[in-house]
């Protein structure tokens, strides 16, 4: 739920999370990108998570998927 | 909360993953230095993965912290029921809000319904309570375990827990706004949200035969206390038998749809091939080809009083864990110490309903050496557990029997 004002929400941020985590990306081309752009809407945690198995056709494909949801 | 330099520097000493301040009833502080991720998950996520606390938890394995993502370690899972500061955490997007109890309210209605309503937390409290023992397990548990490995949460054996849940029936707040014949579907809408508008808002539907189900129920109290916030507080759907994704949090809309609900949640995402696994309960206004979504959940079994690996005496050992299924209830759980070419009946621990966690225990007569177990359930309609994965593109419905190695 997005565009809704309601009186029983208190405030539109998480609780505070006790555990914010610490991703450290490779550095390389783009890691700017990815930090700029991906971390807007979810952790960095989804790339360490899948990269033992993703190849670079793989993720843009997934770039484009989160992308167009 | 450990660093990833301490859990860097445990990992030479078999414990990948170490809990500090965990306190079990039946859980040692030597068993909790061993606490780890489930074995054979992907590298990439002991790369960076610690136990994280979450307010109102205790430590739960961290794999996204937004939006949150935990699972339990199987140690929390040695009970039919699950306690809710032990209960895993799953959401889909991380904008989500506190909902007070004060004022919050449910609108009920659509082009499905006579008319509309709006339910307040007070107004489902007065209705006929309902309580139901249900397992509630992420369509994706054990996604980490698939070969080949697929996109996604990547899940241990931990996305699931089994509450006793207290709330009205689906049924009776559907009848306050009467659903008209052509109703086909019941959506639900929760308080969380995406981080930018233009992300699809997790909504998701369920067919008008499941919504009307007498256990379908608006739960708000877990285990005979209110939601925690993380399990979706104030009130949410419970499906029984069915996986998670169905069961809203933190519920503020329910609408009786006419024609099938849309958006990224029900198509293409939670979905499985038409076919490939033995499931009795379909979604047919949103089956289509080639794939069908994802309903109950198969016949499938943990071990959980030992990890794969664990030391034991050569002596006999009790060895322990978890059945369920999608609601028919479990028959018989069958354990083999020959890799599988002769099998023993486990004894059925206590029974609290189709829709639970079946306790069951062997006693093995462990040898010096290396003794293995290999589990497989079988539910009252006579479905067992898989011996290979059935792969799929998402990763669901694993229940390929478990086999872990004991040594003594």
């Amino acid at each position: 739920m997005r565009t809704f004002a309601l009186a029983f929400v208190a405030a539109l941020i998480a609780l505070p999370a006790a555990a914010e985590q610490q991703i450290t990306l490779k550095k390389a081309p783009g890691v700017d990108k990815v930090e700029a752009n991906c971390q807007a809407c979810h952790s960095l945690a989804y790339i360490p998570m899948n990269s033992p198995f993703i190849n670079a056709a793989g993720w843009s494909a997934m770039v484009t998927n989160t992308k167009s949801r | 909360m450990i660093t990833r330099r301490h859990l860097l520097e445990t990992a030479g000493a078999g414990a990948a993953l170490a809990v500090s301040g965990l306190s079990l009833p039946k859980f040692s502080e030597a068993e909790a230095a061993g606490v780890d991720l489930t074995p054979g998950v992907l590298q990439g996520i002991a790369s960076y993965a610690t136990m994280g606390t979450l307010p109102g938890k205790k430590p739960l394995i961290q794999l996204s912290d937004r939006p949150p993502n935990y699972e339990a370690p199987i140690e929390y899972l040695r009970t039919p029921i699950t306690p809710n500061n032990e209960f895993y955490v799953r959401y889909h997007l991380s904008d989500i809000p506190e909902v007070k109890a004060e004022g919050y309210k449910i609108a009920v209605g659509g082009d499905g319904a006579n008319g509309q309503a709006e339910i307040t937390l007070d107004d489902l409290k007065k209705m006929p309570a309902v309580e139901v023992v249900a397992v509630n397990q992420c369509s994706g548990n054990r996604r980490g375990l698939s070969k080949p490995h697929v996109q996604g949460v990547e899940w241990g054996y931990g996305a699931m827990g089994c509450a006793r849940w207290k709330g009205a029936r689906l049924k009776d707040v559907l009848d306050k706004v009467g659903l008209k014949k052509e109703a086909i579907e019941i959506a639900f809408n929760g308080a969380d949200g995406p981080a930018i508008d233009k992300t699809a808002d997790f909504i998701k539907s369920i067919p008008v035969w499941k919504a009307v189900d007498e256990s379908t129920i608006i739960a708000y109290e877990m285990n005979g206390a209110p939601l925690p916030h993380f399990n979706g507080f104030p009130a949410r759907i419970v499906v029984p038998g069915w996986t998670g994704t169905y069961w809203m949090k933190h519920v503020i809309s329910i609408t009786a749809l006419t024609k099938p609900q849309g958006g990224f949640w029900m198509n293409p995402a939670y979905r499985v091939p038409i076919g490939k696994f033995p499931v009795v309960a379909r979604f047919t206004s949103q089956e289509y080809a080639p794939n069908t979504p994802i309903t109950e959940m198969v016949v499938n079994s943990l071990i959980t009083s030992h990890r794969d690996g664990a030391k034991i005496k050569a002596s006999t050992v009790a060895v322990s864990g978890m059945a369920w299924d999608g609601g028919y209830g479990i028959r018989s759980v069958q354990v083999s110490t020959d890799g599988g070419k002769t099998w023993t009946s486990a004894a059925l621990g206590q029974d609290l309903g189709p829709y639970a966690f079946r306790p069951w225990s062997f006693d093995l007569s462990a040898k010096k050496g290396t003794n293995t177990v290999m589990v497989n359930a079988t539910n009252k309609i006579g479905q067992s557990q898989t011996a290979e994965l059935i792969f799929n593109p998402a990763g669901y419905h694993n229940n390929v029997m478990q086999s872990i190695t004991l040594t003594a």
